[in-house]
């Protein structure tokens, strides 16, 4: 029982990142290309987006295999806490690989009116302190998980069988 | 319509605006900290192949489904509940397994005695 609900749980949250991470940053990218507003066409002119993409790809499957092993793992787990952590790093670099691809500085034009150019990174980079404090609180998950271990384990245990039998 | 949306759209960007002003001076200097090494870290990334990225992705999911098929969390593992590993557990319990071995042994010491006082 135990083992069916831990892959229901690891695949169903594999596919809520592979939704978030990849498939809508992709499909938003692919229209946001050739984008026309009240009849009038904003061609982007961004060169990179190749490489934001491949970016998306690479970190966006990274996190959804740690998502698979953080969900499927038993809950205040020392597994759990260690793939929560390096979720949350990649998660990390997933956000800055699109200053990285340049998709944080975007360049629009638009024919009738002339350029605008939008900078998100001062944005991410109060986002990044944010992120900063999420990884100091999973740090503090996971020693908690390893000192705790013992009475997690018991805990867990005697919630299922009552005896460790 | 549109013209009720471009309201609804200045107050959530001023709402918006307030919270990172606000947040600003103390998340900025800790987030320009994390963006120095984010970028030391991303020059490891190969950004050639993303064939890296799905094996990756492929061990995650099999050694996940693997470690935890076997090691469900709701029940001790197997190799733990052997009597010599058993102290993993806990001491209390293992008190517990050790008092219901010795009254075992009593119970078939009486046996044996009994069998034997039956025979005499």
């Amino acid at each position: 029982m135990g083992t069916v609900r831990n892959m229901f749980k690891g695949i169903l949250f594999t596919g809520i990142y592979l939704t978030t991470t990849m498939i809508i940053p992709y499909l938003t990218f692919t229209w946001v290309k050739d984008l026309t507003i009240l009849g009038v066409p904003i061609v982007m002119s961004q060169l990179e987006y190749e490489t934001i993409l491949f970016w998306i790809s690479a970190f966006g499957l990274m996190i959804s295999g740690c998502a698979f092993f953080k969900y499927s793992s038993p809950k205040q787990s020392v597994r759990k806490g260690i793939f929560a952590l390096i979720q949350i790093i990649l998660n990390c670099l997933y956000i800055w690989s699109y200053k990285f691809s340049g998709a944080t500085e975007v360049n629009f034009t638009i024919f009738t009116i002339g350029k605008l150019s939008i900078d998100f990174s001062q944005m991410v980079v109060l986002y990044m302190g944010i992120y900063f404090l999420t990884i100091i609180l999973k740090v503090y998950d996971l020693i908690d998980f390893t000192i705790n271990r013992e009475k997690i384990r018991e805990k867990r245990y005697s919630k299922k069988g009552g005896d460790n039998k | 319509m549109i013209l009720q949306l471009i309201d609804f759209l200045q107050v959530f960007a001023d709402i918006i605006g307030a919270i990172l002003s606000f947040l600003s001076p103390i998340m900025s200097p800790i987030g320009a900290w994390m963006i120095t090494w984010i970028e030391v870290v991303l020059k490891v990334f190969p950004d050639d192949s993303p064939l890296l990225y799905i094996a990756i992705f492929i061990i995650l999911i099999v050694v996940g489904a693997i470690v935890n098929s076997l090691w469900t969390g709701d029940a001790p593992p197997k190799f733990l509940t052997h009597k010599g590993k058993l102290t993993t557990i806990s001491d209390e319990k293992l008190k517990e397994v050790e008092e219901i071995e010795d009254l075992s042994k009593v119970y078939k010491d009486d046996d044996d005695r009994k069998r034997d006082s039956d025979q005499i």
